[in-house]
């Protein structure tokens, strides 16, 4: 997790499954403790992501909107994109193709 | 037929070398980078209930795996020592009022992910199945 400007980016690695999504969410607690209102969560580095990884970033978008926050993600493999699809919960989320887009979007 | 079969005890930091393994065990034959993926996660998160749900997450009560690599397909049953549940009951989580909570998806993505999925000892043990995209890819003995 760095900061550019106002933004905050987290850059998850590897597989966000019911194993590692507790490291994503000690994160995002670190996130919302500091009172960020604007997260960009890059998703270019994340191999696979199962139901226990998608609640965590739910679980985020429902904090940060809470605060009056925003919370976006880019860079989502086409396999975790069409797992989003399929369960129906793309339209949640403000999804760019790059980190670059979704900052620009704030 | 190959049978490979293992028993876990019941912790989630134990799933992603597990999964691992799984998929090392299925090199070779012809299923696509997409199959592997779907077979990955519906593994995990099949594993993932049979832990949390199924065995509440205690150590001493296991998890019995088995794969059964087939001429056209694969089969992976995984059975815990939980008291089962009504798979007949199970909420659709694309429905509007469900689409937003944290849980209730895992099963719906399995079912999705796999060719067939069924569910046995009142809903303890669950078989998933995947075809190979290529007929005649997998162990013909």
């Amino acid at each position: 997790m760095h900061k550019e400007g106002d933004i905050v980016i987290c850059f998850p690695s590897g597989d966000i499954d019911i194993a590692h999504s507790p490291q994503l969410r000690k994160v995002f607690d670190e996130i919302i403790k500091q009172n960020e209102k604007k997260v960009v969560v890059d998703l270019s580095a994340v191999t696979l992501m199962d139901t226990a990884g998608l609640a965590t970033l739910i679980e985020m978008l429902h904090r940060l909107q809470k605060s009056n926050g925003h919370f976006k993600l880019s860079n989502l493999d086409a396999k975790i994109k069409a797992m989003f699809d399929v369960l129906k919960v793309s339209a949640f989320f403000d999804i760019y193709d790059t980190r670059v887009n979704a900052m620009g979007a704030f | 037929m190959i049978h490979i079969s293992k028993t876990l005890s019941s912790q989630v930091k134990l799933i992603p070398s597990c999964a691992t393994q799984l998929i090392d065990a299925l090199q070779g034959l012809s299923f696509t980078p997409e199959d592997l993926f779907k077979i990955k996660l519906s593994f995990e998160e099949a594993l993932a209930n049979a832990i949390v749900h199924g065995n509440h997450s205690q150590p001493d009560l296991s998890v019995e795996i088995a794969l059964r690599i087939k001429e056209d397909s694969i089969e992976i049953d995984i059975v815990n020592q939980g008291e089962g549940f009504d798979f007949g009951k199970l909420p659709d989580p694309t429905r509007v009022e469900n689409r937003e909570k944290l849980s209730g998806r895992g099963l719906f993505l399995i079912k999705n992910n796999m060719d067939q999925v069924f569910f046995f000892d009142q809903g303890r043990g669950i078989t998933m199945i995947k075809v190979f995209a290529q007929k005649g890819a997998g162990c013909g003995h």
